[in-house]
């Protein structure tokens, strides 16, 4: 099953464990991670999801929508290269792990 | 004084809302969460949209399972209150227990209108609220050919959409303009177009009553007109859930009227979401019927039981999808307010500012969630930007939202 690593900015971390097919939303919604919340639901509308992937694992990453990258510009958090949304995020049996940096609320 | 026992009858999205806040604001008493069906609390926007793309439905938490536990928030799900006893301050189960409270929150949501022979049960025949309607209407949609809709609303849409989406031919009967309570008359007529350039029908008309005939379902019209279907979904709205309240004496008009920190009429009672109503110091009533204000005014509630004062409330807003469009409204709907467009209605990505006078209530955006977001931002400024400057197709609106 893949694995996420949720980085928070004081430094703690959650490891979560997901069957495929889970989106980084709502794995982090399912195991209770703080600072991402999914007002939405999942729809690329909110960007209450907002995360950055370290760029270790940007390969393996979907190509963002117009949708997402409209999204990150209004999200709170400022938008670096390493910005997604956490609903568009599907991981599949090609993801064994992926570590992600939770914006600080 | 703190209560010490908050009892909170409805686990959705405001009846968690409250445990959240209450312990996030540092209530240590005891926190008794009632919720009538078995599956722990879950999002139900989303029953009416992705939900419905395939045969399997996954609900999606409101809160993760440790939640409860580190949050000590006792959940009694599969359990329904039938009786509030306002002088001994308990609450009936059904099996004939009790439960003590100091403090009581009513969060119990609304229920689907249904016409006649629209029961629960056959099948062929849904309403959409629980994730056991939404299973059943995904699985039934398998292998189904026709979906007759009834109603124009947004669940009554974002299902037609899901169903067309999925391949049925699908028929939407309706006497009203769609979406007319809360969209203005520019995204109304989008939606609606593009729905029948989709495959959707339309047909006017007000649906009185259902049949069943050799296992597809009649729908009899006002004017005695019938029509037929392999299944139906009544899109009909929603009524307050009023009883429990009502039968204790407690003070309900179309809904359990509150004030805005959602005080009932009762001291020890408190009200939120979907079945209550807002009275505001002028009289007038407010039920806006969504997700953002379900949960502001849990938070309002939280704070009034623990005597502290209530944040002001946000921007309001709320979403729908209409399979492939995204409607998202900022600030409270005004249908009949006067609409300036921006953006491309031929391309379908737009956003609808509303105007009283000069002044801006609320803007409408179709598939264009960055103006949302930045519509949200501009109507909380404690001074909005000038009509003019709104309307220039050339101003970049987070401009204005990051001043």
């Amino acid at each position: 099953m893949p694995e996420i690593v949720f980085h928070h900015a004081d430094g703690r971390s959650d490891e979560v464990r997901v069957p495929p097919g889970t989106n980084i939303m709502r794995a982090a919604l399912t195991h209770g991670v703080h600072g991402i919340v999914g007002e939405c639901g999942g729809q690329a509308m909110c960007a209450t999801c907002h995360i950055y992937v370290r760029p270790q694992f940007r390969s393996l990453l979907p190509a963002m929508s117009e949708d997402e990258n409209d999204m990150l510009e209004a999200a709170d958090a400022p938008r670096t290269e390493d910005s997604r949304l956490g609903c568009q995020i599907v991981l599949d049996e090609r993801i064994g792990l992926i570590e992600v940096d939770v914006p600080e609320g | 004084m703190n209560p010490t026992t908050v009892v909170i009858v409805g686990a959705g999205h405001a009846g968690v809302q409250v445990a959240d806040a209450l312990r996030t604001r540092g209530f240590d008493g005891r926190i008794v969460l009632i919720g009538e069906e078995a599956e722990p609390p879950y999002h139900r926007p989303p029953l009416s949209k992705d939900s419905l793309s395939s045969t399997v439905v996954e609900p999606l938490p409101l809160r993760s399972a440790d939640f409860y536990r580190q949050y000590d928030v006792e959940l009694a799900l599969d359990t329904r209150v039938t009786a509030i006893d306002r002088p001994g301050r308990w609450v009936v189960l059904a099996d004939g227990s009790r439960i003590a409270y100091d403090a009581l929150v009513l969060a119990l949501g609304a229920s689907n209108r249904r016409i006649d022979g629209g029961e629960d049960g056959p099948r062929g025949v849904h309403a959409l609220r629980t994730l056991e309607d939404a299973r059943r209407f995904a699985a039934e949609m398998e292998g189904a050919g026709t979906l007759g809709v009834l109603g124009g609303g947004l669940i009554a849409l974002e299902a037609a959409a899901a169903g067309r989406s999925r391949g049925l031919e699908v028929s939407v009967v309706t006497r009203s303009p769609l979406m007319r309570r809360v969209f203005s008359p520019v995204t109304s007529s989008f939606v609606g177009s593009a729905h029948e350039s989709a495959g959707i029908r339309f047909v006017a008309g007000e649906a009185r009553g259902l049949s069943r005939r050799e296992g597809r379902i009649g729908v009899v019209l006002a004017d005695s007109s019938r029509l037929t279907f392999d299944l139906v979904l009544m899109g009909l709205g929603a009524d307050p859930v009023i009883g429990l309240a009502a039968d204790a004496g407690i003070e309900v008009d179309t809904a359990i009227v509150v004030t805005e920190e959602g005080r009932t009429s009762d001291p020890h009672v408190w009200a939120a979401g979907d079945c209550a109503v807002v009275r505001r110091p002028g009289g007038s009533l407010h039920r806006p019927e969504s997700v953002n204000a379900a949960g502001e005014q849990a938070i309002a509630v939280a704070h009034s039981i623990m005597g502290v004062r209530v944040p002001p409330p946000s921007v309001p807003w709320f979403w729908s999808i209409q399979t492939p469009h995204k409607l998202q409204l900022a600030g409270a709907p005004d249908p009949s307010a006067e609409a300036v467009v921006r953006g491309s209605v031929a391309e379908g990505k737009f956003s609808v500012f509303l105007f009283r006078g000069d002044h801006l209530v609320g803007i409408e955006s179709v598939n264009s969630s960055a103006d949302h977001v930045a519509a949200r931002k501009i109507l909380a400024l404690p001074a909005r930007p000038p009509r003019s400057a709104l309307q220039d197709p050339a101003a970049d609106l987070m401009t204005f939202a990051r001043r």
